[in-house]
């Protein structure tokens, strides 16, 4: 019996002493009491890939100086991000624009060359013209270096595809994303100063502001469907419009890897590497200089895991191409995807900030010019909160809108009515604002007769002397019960003319059918709104002019 | 008895349950007559090293604490800063920045902390690799029909160099741009001494701002990677030859077509290691670095420099092996490897050397 019981108690202890005696195990929270915490903003391109590694860096649990590490990822557009870093409504640890150039623009417009500690890349994409494989197929694809120059030879040519035997095809279209707040705007815009003056380095503010580069931008622009927020949007058009929505477009290589890779449309995009250069976006990880020793120290151990293979080779799945040398280049970085690894032959000099900032201003002058009718709901539905929040958003759409640009406003309840005729912005901005703060909610709802109203309102406008973008900005929470015409007889009248209607379905009743038809004959996408995000959406609306 | 006995046991049994319990819920507990000896704490080596190197000095010192390194039981902890070489000695002058021990690429870079603070190199130098500055040049449209891009850079410049994108390092904080400002201005003036005058040399000057540079990073090894993940931005870079056989290996997965070339006089840089006099650094300290300087001469560590990373051996035991394809050079001996090094450049002096980087200054912002 007593050896029975010995026996027991020879067990327990050889279980239990080594528990009582190993002193210095870790608890599960060590070091969460005072955390570092790495806020870290970053392009909305690599989203998908650092919100993933953000999530397993964070559970590995990762200390410095005995205090744990902590990222917060905050998604902003690159030069969304500059802006707010600017003016110091947006301060980070870590910022990862698209490209390094946005350091560049922000060192230059703080004039503090020191207010980054450390600069080092990412992952990278080229940036790369996006068109549809049998369009580039017809301009002699893969065989033939095509740039953009090519480009604007067909947008200038009145036949437009049928002067590669496809006049089914129609004009040849494109478009590109605002360079105020888009990395691929901005290189495209630089890419195309460059084939302007005919250079590949040196440009200069001269060459910018000269009649050449002038005449090239405004020629280059006549082919414009209309600008962007971001390539997303547009990406998701192409996806869903197909080949009669736009012919080409500017992107990231990643981008274009997304559209074919994942819900593979029936005609792919393959990538055209420009003849006269392209940009790389390195995807720079910068350490702000505001960072404290301890923070700087937690966003390199951040640097060394995502450059970790595991991480790389993510980023790779996502279409980006690894930062580190020794990854090899897999799919989907291949012709299976419409990219060539092989694609980038030449790249061009990043001018210095003073020249990217002539470029942008010298873009600001020249870019396609805007008519656009504002058509606003004001119906009984919009009563309240609504109708407030309406006139704000309206406000800051015409902050952004240039004064050359012409506009108007139809305000539509139970009828539509004109009630500020089209006119330069500099001529009309007062009737507009007084207008819109005379706005009352009242009455039912013709959404269709405010839209054939708008349509026949820019078709009698004089023409202008340039090309323009001739858009109606839609903004309504409900289906039409008022109107005279039927939804067939505006898709049928629209279908005609080259107007494009961007709908946004404003608040969550919003009745999106008849707006989702209202988008997919116009060959856009509705916008959801509501009252709390109505000023953003209305400035990156203001974007696509 | 027994009955006592059974009790006395189970009182015991239960009390350690408990205690065993109590430390599972609540952590250790206990009491003990006599203070524990503590272990003895690491003696830590901070070792700065250019960064050409990193990613031997990264594997050497895993290996290096495989081998469970301690001075008198006292194990031995190292850590290090990467960065151009210059920017290391910079660091040392400006940031206050305090190594155990330093390997830059050059001993000219050694010179330079010499005269800065000639307090901190009483010891010996060894030096631990040698590579010598090569040119990398890519297959494309722009560099078709050069046979060697260092004939390229005559004192007159034909159009074609014009043509072609440099890639060279900043001779202000990295050694592979100074060692090619060095080789190009003795190539220009036609010697291996060069004298301030020279360097000084107006015609020079207005040679380099002829070069086409697209940008000058602060290292080479940063230049070199840059070369390998953004094709496009050079056609041609100046590097050392260990990291040109480190991209051979990464340009078969990046499709690259790469060659390697030697100038006619080259300079070889040796890598020197010393450890410094400095207060910051205790006798555990240095002899903690010694053993690693130990560590990394060692005929297995040269070896792996040598196969994996394309540094040449400084030690006779290692030789390098054309025909050995599993070492870098053996496996592209093909792509311009040239063993033989015809002529070497001495190292200039420091008046030399402060009077180019002056050149290069006032040619590249006019």
């Amino acid at each position: 019996m007593i050896s029975r019981w010995f026996k027991l108690y020879a067990i327990l202890m050889i279980f239990l002493l080594p528990l009582s005696g190993c002193g210095d195990f870790l608890p599960a929270g060590l070091g969460d009491d005072n955390p570092i915490t790495i806020r870290f903003a970053y392009s909305q391109d690599k989203e998908k890939w650092l919100t993933e590694q953000i999530a397993r860096f964070n559970e590995q649990r990762i200390t410095v100086n005995n205090r744990r590490v902590v990222v917060e990822g905050m998604s902003e557009a690159s030069g969304v991000a500059r802006t707010e870093i600017k003016k110091g409504t947006l301060n980070v640890t870590v910022w990862s624009p698209s490209a390094s150039t946005w350091l560049e623009v922000l060192k230059q417009e703080t004039g503090n060359q020191n207010i980054a500690v450390s600069n080092k890349p990412l992952a990278l994409s080229p940036v790369v013209i996006a068109m549809w494989k049998p369009m580039a197929e017809a301009m002699g694809w893969p065989n033939r270096p095509i740039g953009w120059k090519d480009m604007l030879e067909l947008s200038n040519d009145p036949q437009g595809w049928g002067r590669f035997g496809h006049p089914e095809w129609g004009r040849f279209s494109w478009g590109h994303t605002d360079p105020e707040v888009s990395t691929t705007g901005l290189s495209t815009l630089i890419a195309e100063f460059y084939a302007a003056t005919g250079k590949r380095e040196g440009l200069t503010v001269a060459d910018v502001q000269s009649e050449q580069a002038t005449a090239f931008i405004r020629q280059l622009g006549r082919s414009i469907k209309h600008y962007g927020y971001n390539t997303v949007v547009f990406s998701q058009n192409m996806k869903k419009f197909g080949m009669s929505y736009i012919s080409a477009f500017p992107m990231g290589e990643l981008t274009l890897i997304d559209f074919n890779k994942f819900d593979p449309p029936a005609t792919p995009l393959v990538a055209i590497y420009p003849a006269e250069g392209t940009f790389w976006h390195d995807n720079p990880f910068i350490i702000m200089a505001s960072a404290s020793a301890d923070e700087r120290a937690a966003a390199e151990r951040l640097y060394e895991f995502l450059l970790s293979e595991e991480s790389q080779r993510a980023a790779m799945g996502y279409g980006l191409r690894p930062a580190d040398p020794n990854i090899p280049l897999t799919d989907p970085i291949s012709p299976a995807y419409g990219v060539d690894p092989q694609g980038v032959q030449e790249v061009l000099t990043m001018p210095p900030a003073e020249v990217i900032v002539a470029i942008k201003d010298a873009w600001k002058l020249n870019r396609k010019r805007a008519d656009i009718l504002l058509v606003v709901d004001t119906s009984g539905s919009m009563e309240g909160d609504k109708l407030t929040m309406v006139k704000a958003g309206i406000e800051t759409f015409l902050l952004r809108i240039l004064p050359e640009d012409r506009l108007g406003l139809i305000t539509f309840d139970s009828k539509a009515r004109l009630v500020v005729p089209m006119a330069p912005l500099s001529e009309n901005r007062i009737a507009i604002q007084t207008a819109v703060q005379e706005m009352r909610a009242s009455g039912r709802t013709a959404l269709f007769d405010a839209l054939e109203l708008a349509r026949q309102t820019l078709e009698a406008l004089p023409p202008a002397e340039d090309d323009r973008i001739r858009a109606i900005v839609l903004l309504s929470d409900g289906a039409d019960n008022a109107s005279r015409i039927s939804l067939d007889q505006l898709r049928d009248a629209f279908e005609e003319s080259d107007i494009s209607i961007f709908p946004i379905a404003y608040g969550s009743d919003a009745d999106r059918q008849v707006l989702d038809v209202i988008a997919e004959f116009s060959r856009t996408i509705v916008v959801v709104g509501d009252t709390g995000d109505i000023a953003q959406i209305f400035e990156n609306l203001s974007r696509y002019f | 008895m027994l009955r006592i006995s059974r009790v006395i046991a189970g009182i015991y049994l239960l009390a350690t349950i408990l205690m065993a319990t109590t430390t599972v819920i609540f952590g250790p507990i206990g009491w003990s007559p006599f203070p524990l000896a503590a272990a003895a704490p690491p003696i830590r080596v901070e070792l700065a090293v250019s960064s050409e190197k990193e990613a031997w000095i990264r594997s050497a010192l895993e290996r290096f604490a495989q081998t469970n390194p301690n001075i008198n039981g006292r194990r031995i902890e190292v850590r290090f800063r990467v960065a151009g070489s210059r920017g290391l000695i910079e660091a040392i002058e400006r940031e206050g920045y305090q190594p155990t021990a330093i390997s830059p690429a050059s001993m000219i870079q050694i010179d330079e902390l010499r005269q800065i603070r000639p307090d901190l190199l009483r010891d010996s130098v060894s030096p631990l690799v040698f590579s010598p500055i090569v040119a990398l040049m890519r297959d494309a449209q722009s560099t078709a029909g050069i046979t060697n891009p260092w004939l390229l850079w005559q004192r007159e410049l034909p159009d074609q160099a014009k043509a072609v994108k440099v890639g060279i390092s900043s001779p202000v904080s990295s050694n592979g741009g100074l060692q090619t400002l060095i080789i190009l201005a003795a190539q220009y003036h036609q010697t291996t001494q060069l004298n301030v005058s020279q360097v000084r040399d107006s015609g020079f000057r207005d040679w380099l701002r002829q070069l086409k540079v697209p940008a000058w990073p602060d290292s080479t090894g940063t230049l070199t990677t840059d070369f390998v993940i953004r094709p496009g931005v050079y056609d041609i870079i100046t590097t050392y030859e260990s990291l040109a056989l480190q991209v051979f290996r990464q340009a078969e997965g990046r499709f690259l077509e790469v060659r390697v070339y030697y100038p006619e006089t080259t300079l070889l840089s040796d890598h020197p290691f010393t450890i410094l006099t400095a207060p910051w650094v205790d006798s555990a300290e240095r002899a903690a670095a010694l053993h690693l300087r130990d560590f990394l001469l060692s005929p297995a560590e040269q070896t792996i420099a040598m196969r994996e990373f394309g540094f040449r051996p400084v030690i006779p035991q290692v030789t390098v092996n054309l025909d050995d394809r599993d070492s870098l050079f053996g496996r592209y001996r093909d792509l311009g490897l040239q063993l033989d090094l015809k002529t070497q450049l001495e190292n200039p002096s420091q008046a030399v050397v402060e009077a180019l980087i002056s050149t290069w200054q006032s040619a590249i912002r006019p």
